[in-house]
């Protein structure tokens, strides 16, 4: 990038620091040891993460959404100055997801779930923030089911403007007003180039 | 994107045309059942924002994203089967529908600002005037447009923070439409999301305020003439209303469990219908009111904002029935009342249904029975 970096010196997690489901078991994880190291490739059965996208429509049924497998999806997101992902950069943790009601006590196939995305900017004026939190309710759009509901907010006293930001990735009219913004939608197609 | 139809589908429902009547029902409803109809066809296959019914004509306009430029709002004006939309793209479109010939309606071609030329009888209204460049093209959308009163004016408002009023200047003649801006509102501090015409001119902000506008005649003018004197070819003379005080007189009871994106009130039945996020319709009605609360029916668009200068009492209201997962798991963008023309309507004309429309691209009808 030609001008100014908003924060220079950002702190980077390595790819073994992440969170990821080591709990469940799940045989066939691909983690440090892959090739590219600057990228979390976390192959799960989720099948939205994961790398063909012919699994793109399948069915979630079968096993309830939890929230490593949110933070799978968008812990991959590129930063956009950083040669590094969300969940590297500590933008995206873990703890900051929550799904609620629990994807198990679902009464029928098209009752709501809210899925909460608390961001951490890496630094407190970052003027990216909006862009970042466009790029992730994009990918959660795009991959979850119609019935979840996507919040997108910055946590509290993370961002000098937390409280626009937060206000501006609420608003459904500008969400897609800023995705038909040829300029906005190159830079959130290429935050989630390293998604797919 | 698999939608047949060009720039901005309209879907049309045409059936026999009758003229539209204006009784209200009087007696006080407890309930209201909603039951599905068939939805329009055909399905638009992507997020539909809005469908505006025509004030009497058995026609529907559905507002969707377009291949390039998403459809905001659409609004009809009635004296020639207008059609005016808003647009992320900067430019509100005004469409004509051409009468008689071989089908009943037919849409004319549409001119946006990026668009190509097209033939036909419309009109473009850019954002500041003949001053936004290219490069600003893109930030400024206009949401919504609404028709003014006695259909002379529009008034249209954008992200830019402004409320454009336009005057139609044109002859009469009607191959020669000509709009002019008379007055710009631009005391908004935030993006304008929404006006509503009615005795006076209501603009909602991004910056959590609704506004009021009035003449700037000191109230010499009076209910429908507002705008009329208003304006009187001089331009800039809406001013916001500052002598006036409006009160919350009452809060619906709380349904949602998530933004709402839409609210309507019947000037025929007095009852208001919400939906949002949450894929819910609720229906209420004024608990107990007064016969003149209800039919307190000033000549008001969609939206009810009208209790001007009245000192209105605390009133309460109560829900009368609700719909969940109304688009299944979808979200709901718009609702409407909307008279019905179709084959099972008991009072052809005169009876009212709810219309939504969804981000699975479904226009659905509802039919409501009050009980």
């Amino acid at each position: 990038m030609e001008r100014d970096l908003d924060n220079a010196n950002p702190t980077i997690l390595s790819v073994s620091q992440l969170p990821s489901r080591r709990r469940k078991g799940l045989a066939t994880r691909r983690g440090p040891d892959s090739k590219c190291d600057s990228i979390v490739y976390p192959k799960q059965h989720w099948p939205y993460g994961s790398g063909s996208s012919s699994d793109e429509d399948g069915d979630c049924e079968e096993e309830p959404v939890d929230e490593q497998d949110i933070y799978d999806l968008i812990s991959t997101i590129s930063d956009p100055e950083h040669p590094h992902t969300l969940g590297q950069l500590s933008v995206v943790r873990l703890p900051d997801i929550h799904i609620s009601p629990s994807p198990t006590e679902l009464p029928t196939p098209d009752s709501l779930l809210t899925v909460l995305v608390e961001l951490t900017p890496t630094i407190n004026h970052c003027s990216l923030a909006t862009v970042i939190g466009l790029a992730v309710r994009c990918r959660l759009e795009q991959t979850l089911p119609p019935n979840y509901r996507v919040d997108v907010r910055m946590k509290d006293g993370t961002h000098a403007q937390d409280d626009q930001v937060t206000k501006q990735l609420g608003d459904k009219e500008r969400v897609a007003a800023a995705l038909e913004n040829d300029t906005l939608q190159r830079m959130v197609d290429k935050m989630l180039e390293t998604c797919a | 994107m698999t939608t047949p139809a060009p720039p901005a589908p309209a879907g049309a429902e045409a059936d026999t045309q009758q003229p539209p009547a204006a009784t209200a029902t009087a007696t006080a409803p407890t309930k209201a059942t909603l039951t599905p109809l068939p939805p329009f066809q055909p399905d638009l296959y992507q997020r539909a924002w809005s469908s505006i019914p025509h004030p009497s004509l058995p026609l529907l306009a559905t507002a969707t994203p377009t291949p390039r430029g998403g459809g905001g709002g659409g609004a009809n004006k009635g004296r020639r089967l207008g059609l005016v939309t808003g647009s992320f793209d900067a430019t509100a479109g005004m469409w004509s529908y051409e009468e008689g010939g071989g089908d009943k309606t037919k849409m004319m071609g549409w001119r946006g600002r990026c668009g190509s030329g097209g033939a036909g009888q419309q009109q473009e209204i850019q954002n500041k005037g003949g001053e936004g460049e290219e490069e600003e093209e893109k930030e400024w959308e206009f949401n919504l447009v609404l028709e003014g009163h006695e259909n002379e004016y529009l008034a249209t408002c954008s992200r830019d923070k402004s409320v454009w009023i336009w005057e139609d200047v044109s002859t009469g003649d009607d191959d020669d439409d000509e709009w002019e801006t008379v007055a710009v509102l631009s005391e908004h501090d935030g993006d304008v999301k929404a006006v509503a015409c009615a005795d006076v001119l209501a603009s909602a902000s991004y910056d959590n305020t609704v506004r009021i506008w009035r003449e700037d005649a000191d109230g010499s003018g009076s209910g429908g003439n507002a705008f009329k004197s208003a304006f009187g070819g001089v331009p800039n003379t809406m001013r916001r209303s500052l002598r006036e005080e409006w009160d919350c007189t009452a809060v619906l009871p709380k349904v949602h469990t998530r933004d709402i994106y839409s609210a309507t009130w019947s000037a025929e039945t007095g009852l208001v219908a919400s939906t949002g996020s949450d894929g819910v319709i609720a229906v209420y009605a004024e608990d107990d009111g007064t016969p003149e609360d209800v039919a307190m029916s000033s000549p008001s668009a969609e939206g009810g904002i009208t209790e001007n200068g009245r000192p209105a009492p605390k009133s309460n209201w109560k829900v009368l029935g609700t719909v969940s997962n109304a688009h299944g798991p979808y979200e709901v963008n718009h609702v409407t009342w909307c008279k019905r023309f179709d084959a099972g309507a008991e009072r052809k004309g005169k009876e009212e249904m709810l219309v939504t429309t969804g981000d699975d691209g479904v226009v659905r009808p509802w039919q409501v029975r009050i009980a």
